[in-house]
């Protein structure tokens, strides 16, 4: 399988995960809440008060949330890659060893 | 797992936001000799749409709880300890900024426990899980079982540590450690079996975008060698 079709079919099945699977998903608090709760510091207000973020719901989140992850992830890894290119002068494979130790 | 703003106080959110900024440093100048080939970047973009989507789907433990996976172990395994840790970040702000899931003055938390520790205990474990188990074309899978089954609880255990210093509840600390871990440990059994599977199913499609595998081959041609 090429690294492309990999890739596309990885996607789509973190899609098919987060659109369809996720509406199923268990609506109970996770560990951590849940003990949180059932031992007294769910609302113990030792801390900061939440800061209010706008929050994107409904049934397209979870894919909107796929593609802003993998658009970040993708731009922060290319970012040192293009740092290496422009202090190497060297565009062909930058993460090559030879292009490190060039 | 993700923590909201108010469990801790100020002064352990600006610890562990000191704590996330150093790892992630690390991480950030390190993880260029992970992986040195072309590949890297999508897969370490389709590593964190993975993690973000798993996060999703929560799984019922029982009693009223739910779990779901972290993905610190699975992403160690595929991409490296380094690339995982920035992978992790990436859906845990995705998730604190448009999600509120996880608090912004939490982030540095978050990024402790799950993109630091869940990802360096899952790491760890897996190669001393490799090293253990005879070599064979189920070793890796099932090394990253271990490393998804201990990763939960470690992470389980750092919030505990950091509830220690800013925490204030109603029950004692010793009860605390005793719910976390314990829930967590089931959560865990999950995270490995998932971690597990889905590293097998990678092995099977693509094994040369498996890094814990790659280093397992070199390892066994040089015991063989």
């Amino acid at each position: 399988m090429s690294a492309r079709w990999f890739t596309a079919g990885a996607f789509a099945l973190c899609l098919v995960a987060a659109g369809l699977l996720s509406a199923h998903a268990s609506g109970h608090p996770d560990g951590l809440e849940y003990v949180a709760r059932t031992h007294g510091f769910l609302d113990s207000g030792s801390g900061i008060g939440s800061i209010g973020v706008p929050r994107i719901s409904g049934r397209a989140a979870g894919m909107i949330g796929c593609a802003l992850t993998f658009t970040l992830v993708f731009a922060v890894m290319t970012l040192p890659r293009l740092r290496d290119e422009g202090r190497n002068g060297h565009h062909g494979k930058p993460w090559s060893r030879q292009g490190r130790s060039a | 797992m993700h923590v909201p703003d108010h469990y801790l106080d100020p002064t352990t959110s600006v610890v562990t936001g000191v704590i996330a900024v150093a790892g992630l440093t690390h991480a950030y100048v390190t993880m260029r000799h992970e992986r040195p080939s072309d590949d890297r970047v999508p897969m370490a973009a389709l590593v964190a749409t993975a993690v973000f989507a798993g996060q999703m789907v929560n799984f019922p433990i029982s009693d009223g709880t739910s779990g779901h996976l972290l993905g610190g172990a699975l992403a160690a395994i595929l991409v490296g300890p380094a690339t995982a840790a920035i992978c992790l970040t990436g859906v845990l702000l995705v998730q604190a900024v448009a999600f509120g899931d996880g608090g912004i003055a939490a982030l540095g938390t978050n990024v402790t426990l799950m993109a630091l520790v869940g990802v360096v205990a899952g790491w760890l474990a897996f190669r001393g899980a490799l090293a253990m188990l005879p070599c064979s074309r189920f070793s890796v899978p099932l090394a990253a079982a271990v490393a998804g089954c201990l990763s939960v609880p470690a992470s389980a255990m750092a919030f505990t540590g950091l509830f220690a210093f800013g925490g204030h509840a109603t029950s004692s600390l010793g009860d605390i450690a005793m719910a976390m871990l314990g829930w967590h440990s089931v959560i865990g059994v999950v995270e490995g079996l998932i971690t597990g599977l889905l590293i097998a199913v990678v092995l099977a499609v693509r094994p040369d975008l498996v890094l814990g595998a790659d280093r397992h081959e070199r390892r066994s041609v040089q015991v063989v060698g």
